[in-house]
């Protein structure tokens, strides 16, 4: 274990970095061009090998651990890494669209090179005994926080396009990207996901607070998550029962992503929260 | 004819060489196209080929009994379709020969050499002149070849470079707008204001898009009938356009009225019903049937003529800029094919040259066998044998190359069979195994 760990730790972004680059080719390529040509299949096939490293990595250390490994801030940008392929992957498979790719994957990249250039020369925290539910807090999470970045980053390409449609604007950008409509529908149901997986991830949360007796309420970082969140429920919600539709949807789900954001960086630099990574 | 020479030839005009009322008088049927096949042949082609489309008319033949090519072209129109291309009129006519034949081919099966360029029409149009080739007996191992590389040139620059890619319609630009905006058509629904050309153009191009729901609205409703038994469309009233508008989700309008039909409140007030999903407006009137105020409301996308045109224009650009590319594919395919073609001389010119030699070497020694003894015999056979393999093992091996060694090597299977008298009728039987 000793010899695998620091080998996948180091395997981990070239693997991502090598299909950022995969991803960059497809998006550079002409449109439709390296369709059947086999020149398409590179990014996502490293960024599959990359994920199941990834797992395998986690699981390792898990194992070696006896916890979920997220006990640093390093661990906690892996972990999140992670979790943006995942969830790209999965919006990948099931829209059949590879020029969005590139969008992501160097961001999971940079995520993960970050965490294995200095995550090795932290010094290991030891975690306190926590219960597996809260880990499942911390992981429910780091999944919701990944899809809000992967709704915000379609949000960001909706706009970009829809500004591009209404200039009559054949840009590089539009010939590569994905039907408006597609754009909007990605946003929006990454951030139903998000929604859902922040909204475990709070009850958990809560639960094993109560049960530690930790006083969860006066945590500024409980307010401005459910504020977070309330706002992005309201963007989905008014998308799907409001008629609210493109831009001013759009725009919805932002505002409740940098509400999230903004609430993450307000707790650690101007508030006492219980719950910081370091 | 010497074996190695490349034959086949092309004569034909298109496009750029002749005018509209010349191209259509040629235009050929199948019967018509069976008959020149059958002159063809009956003249002396091995192989014969005709293309004929709206745009060219073009006939691909091998053999070299036709000395004159466009003369016998000329005729054979003259003789089928009643035009005289021998006068100044043949000025309309080109004359290809291999490898300018064969580079010609690949450049209209590329879409080079069409009209529109890029357009993926003229493949299947290649196909057919094959098809009605080979059912008309003109067909054979080089023609087959040659629509085989052609055909795989074209899917080369199709899948290897952008000279497809984009609209090159006015139409055509607002079918590929609106499945940017929408992605899938097949739902979508199509209101069409006016039932003239246009509409009826669009009204196809969205039908292969997938859209299947139509609506109409004309002022003559006569016309509006016509137009909606043929395109399978529901028929509303130009004033109920404010009642259908918010259930549509492509708008496509080309009237002649003077003013506009649709109006930014009557836009925005389908908008609210339609609960803001996106709504497309192609304006292909003059002067505007929609108000250019609507392309400022949220989600909704207004092209008029000049907007449409602007992408077309782009998509042509872009284009151009592929042909070097596309010609690059079509030198490398072009090269491949003339290997193969040369290949076919190279078999049956060593078979011959070989023989010719052992003949000779074997009436020799039969000659001379008298003046040895019998038990001789044996030894004077493997010293002569020996003699003749060593002396042909060189100009073997170089003449089995000679196909790999352009354009020496034609030159060098040329003066070989020129040199030992190798009968060129019983090459141009092997070289054509039908």
């Amino acid at each position: 274990m000793q010899l695998i760990l620091p080998l996948l730790t180091t395997l981990l972004p070239v693997l991502y970095g090598l299909s950022a680059a995969g991803y960059a080719r497809v998006y550079m390529a002409e449109p439709g061009i390296l369709n059947g040509t086999g020149g398409h299949r590179g990014g996502p096939i490293l960024l599959r090998a990359a994920v199941v490293v990834h797992a395998l990595y986690l699981a390792a250390r898990g194992f070696a651990e006896g916890h979920l490994p997220l006990a640093s801030v390093y661990d906690f940008l892996s972990a999140t890494g992670f979790s943006l392929a995942v969830v790209y992957l999965y919006v990948e498979m099931r829209q059949r669209i590879r020029t969005t790719g590139i969008f992501v994957i160097p961001l999971v990249f940079f995520l993960q090179i970050l965490s294995s250039a200095y995550g090795a020369s932290s010094p290991a925290l030891q975690p306190p005994i926590r219960p597996v539910w809260f880990e499942l807090h911390t992981l429910a999470a780091v999944l919701g926080y990944s899809a809000f970045v992967v709704s915000a980053i379609y949000g960001i390409l909706f706009l970009i396009l829809y500004r591009d449609i209404k200039a009559n604007r054949l840009s590089f950008f539009y010939e590569r990207m994905p039907p408006l409509e597609t754009l909007g529908r990605m946003n929006v149901s990454a951030a139903g996901a998000g929604l859902v997986l922040l909204a475990l991830a709070i009850f958990m949360g809560m639960g094993w607070a109560s049960v530690a007796g930790v006083r969860f309420l006066s945590d500024p970082k409980t307010w401005l998550t459910v504020i977070a969140w309330l706002t992005l429920g309201f963007a989905v919600l008014a998308y799907h029962r409001l008629g609210w539709r493109g831009p001013r949807a759009v725009y919805a789900s932002l505002a409740g992503f940098t509400t999230l954001i903004l609430s993450r960086f307000a707790v650690d630099l101007f508030f006492h929260s219980f719950h910081t990574f370091r | 004819m010497a074996a190695g020479t490349l034959d086949l030839f092309c004569v034909g005009l298109n496009h750029e060489t002749s005018p509209l009322e010349v191209r259509d008088a040629l235009v050929m049927n199948e019967s018509e196209v069976e008959r020149a096949i059958q002159a063809l042949r009956e003249r002396g082609a091995s192989e014969a080929m005709v293309l004929s489309t709206c745009n060219r008319t073009e006939v691909y033949a091998r053999g070299t009994a036709i000395e004159d090519p466009s003369a016998f072209v000329a005729s054979l129109l003259r003789e089928i379709k009643g035009m005289d291309l021998s006068g100044k009129e043949g000025r309309f006519l080109y004359t290809y020969r291999e490898p300018d034949s064969v580079r010609h081919f690949f450049r209209v099966a590329c879409g080079l050499d069409s009209q529109v360029l890029g357009e993926p029409q003229i493949t299947g149009q290649v196909k057919d002149a094959l098809t009605l080739a080979a059912r008309s007996g003109g067909t054979g191992p080089v023609i087959d070849r040659l629509l085989g590389a052609a055909l795989h040139a074209a899917k080369r620059a199709r899948t290897e470079t952008a000279i497809g890619q984009g609209p090159v319609s006015s139409v055509y630009a607002g079918v590929s707008l609106a499945a940017k905006v929408m992605g899938s058509l097949a739902e979508k629904r199509l209101l069409l204001i006016g039932a003239g050309e246009v509409a009826g153009l669009a009204a196809a191009h969205f039908k292969d898009a997938g859209v299947t729901r139509f609506m109409v609205a004309n002022r003559s409703r006569g016309r509006a009938e016509s137009f909606a038994a043929g395109h399978g469309a529901r028929i509303v009233s130009l004033e109920a356009i404010p009642v259908v508008l918010p259930g549509a989700d492509i708008v496509v309008t080309a009237t002649a009225s003077p003013h506009a039909i649709v109006r930014e409140e009557m836009v925005r007030a389908a908008m609210k019903i339609r609960k803001n999903r996106s709504l497309l407006f192609l304006d292909f009137a003059v002067p505007r049937d929609v108000e250019p105020a609507v392309s400022r409301l949220p989600n909704v996308f207004l092209r008029d003529l000049d907007a449409l045109g602007a992408i077309v224009a782009q998509s042509l650009s872009h284009r151009r800029a592929e042909i070097p590319k596309v010609e690059a594919i079509i030198e490398e395919e072009l090269a491949r094919f003339l290997r193969w073609h040369r290949s076919l001389a190279v078999v049956p010119t060593v078979t011959a040259f070989r023989s010719s030699v052992e003949r000779i070497a074997q009436q020799e020694m039969e000659r001379h066998r008298s003046r040895f003894r019998p038990e001789d015999h044996g030894a004077l056979e493997a010293l002569v044998h020996g003699i003749v393999q060593k002396l042909l093992h060189r100009p073997t091996t170089r003449l089995t190359r000679a196909e790999e060694e352009d354009p020496d090597g034609i030159a060098r299977i040329d003066a070989v069979r020129d040199l030992f008298g190798i009968d060129e009728e019983d090459s141009d039987a092997d070289r054509n195994p039908r």
